[in-house]
């Protein structure tokens, strides 16, 4: 697939309007709102025409999106994204991919999220007729594989013909947008400090993207904070999110 | 000379018109209390002008526009693409370009009313769009919304619960709603209103002009 084609796609794919389902999760970031761990909004109002003097809580944000990018992304679903694109053929080594990341995800909020944003991105792919996502979703329904997301991207968009690094692309960016919407959903952010954590977030992305990314073998994530808050999301009172 | 230039108070500029939304679910009487508070904000020599965000047809809109109550032409529907949320929050640069426009047509306008398309609890206003909000929720309803702390009811600036008049015809403990509204919001205002009357909506005025137009006289 040409280069122009292969954006195309991965424009699409990393897309919001895209419906894998990824709207549904805040990976820890409704839990530490509720904690007040990105700050507190100010109770009283201030004064007319002074919108955006409130306290701006987009460093925090955007501190939050790093941390998921970089050690939870970049060193740990990067990795399986990828062997799954090379593996895109092999349906043995993409359920051993998929086992592994089910084994080395702690919490059971984030696997169980993995899992069902994953089996939700192969379900549209699956009624678009994407090759190679009709069998593996069978593997899922025999209970033979879990279907985590990463796995799930690095197959079906080397099925499409997205090239290696626009998949990464597609899903760093992906992944940043995602956790950007839940922070304006929450009320912490309006629309325009959004898209300035988005646009200040991008070096960095791109600088992890310049590096290869890490074999499955030396995987690992570490983002105590946020997988503590995912952990105690199921027993907070008011939940928007899944998780 | 300069001393005494100096010495001058500098002229003031009009700060532009404080922007109020108005959210809440579909019935729960959004476009009554406006039309409860153009009355008034007008009887206290307040400019003010109107945005509707209609879900599906023109009618609020409309609705205020052939009311009497305001120059039609302060009145501007926006349509929000079957997506009352977005367009108050995620993406609310509609009503944005439509607040300019109003405040570049009627100069000195103090207060832009923005009425959300009608939604559910979860709804609520953008800060890069208002500058203080009110839910509406109504009785009739359920008493247990405010137990459901649903983002509306605990974030807004003002709660606001209207038709309190009809708690003994759909079996609502009026009581034992205030007291939960009152837990839910933690000390954050809670005004009961009846906006057929206006039984009310005089203390919704007063709460209004002190968070945002507290520079009038």
């Amino acid at each position: 697939m040409s280069p122009l084609g292969s954006s195309l796609l991965a424009l699409q794919q990393a897309d919001s309007f895209f419906p894998g389902g990824a709207v549904a999760w805040s990976w820890g970031l409704e839990t530490l709102v509720a904690d007040a761990h990105l700050g507190t909004s100010p109770i009283t109002t201030i004064g007319r025409r002074q919108r955006g003097l409130r306290h701006d809580r987009s460093e925090e944000v955007r501190a939050f999106v790093e941390g998921q990018l970089r050690h939870r992304w970049n060193s740990f679903d990067r990795a399986f994204l990828d062997a799954a694109w090379q593996a895109a053929d092999d349906l043995q080594s993409l359920m051993l991919l998929d086992a592994q990341v089910e084994a080395l995800t702690l919490a059971e909020e984030l696997r169980q999220g993995s899992r069902r944003v994953g089996q939700s991105l192969l379900g549209v792919h699956v009624a678009l007729g994407t090759p190679g996502a009709a069998p593996y979703q069978q593997n899922i329904l025999a209970g033979t594989t879990s279907g985590h997301l990463p796995v799930v991207q690095g197959l079906i968009w080397q099925k499409l013909g997205m090239h290696r690094d626009h998949c990464q692309l597609a899903a760093a960016h992906g992944l940043c947008t995602g956790l950007v919407s839940a922070a304006v959903r929450l009320g912490v952010m309006g629309h325009v400090d959004a898209q300035r954590v988005l646009t200040d977030i991008q070096p960095l992305l791109l600088e992890l993207l310049d590096e290869a990314p890490c074999a499955p073998d030396d995987a690992s994530g570490f983002t105590p904070m946020a997988e503590i808050a995912v952990m105690r999301h199921e027993t907070q009172n008011l939940r928007l999110f899944a998780n | 000379m300069s001393t005494a230039l100096n010495a001058l108070p500098l002229p003031q500029a009009h700060p532009g018109a404080a922007r109020v939304g108005i959210g809440g679910p579909v019935g729960s009487g959004k476009t009554r209390l406006l039309e409860q508070l153009i009355p008034r904000f007008i009887a206290r020599g307040i400019e003010l002008a109107i945005i509707t965000n209609d879900l599906a047809t023109r009618e609020d809109a409309e609705r205020v526009q052939r009311s009497g109550l305001i120059d039609p032409q302060r009145v501007i529907p926006v349509e929000t693409g079957a997506c009352p949320h977005t367009a108050i929050r995620e993406d609310p640069t509609l009503n944005l370009q439509m607040a300019d426009a109003l405040e570049a047509r009627f100069k000195n306008l103090d207060l832009i009313l923005i009425e959300s398309g009608g939604d559910n609890l979860a709804s609520t206003f953008s800060l890069d769009l208002v500058d203080y909000w009110i839910f509406v929720i109504d009785v009739a309803g359920g008493d247990d919304i405010p137990r459901k702390r649903g983002p509306g009811v605990l974030s807004c600036d003002l709660l606001v619960v209207n038709k309190y008049d009809l708690a003994p015809y759909v079996g609502v403990d009026l009581p034992r709603m205030r007291r939960e509204s009152a837990q839910a919001r933690d000390g954050r205002p809670v005004l009961f209103t009846n906006c057929a009357t206006g039984d009310g909506v005089d203390a919704v005025v007063d709460a209004i002009s002190r968070a945002v137009l507290f520079d009038q006289p």
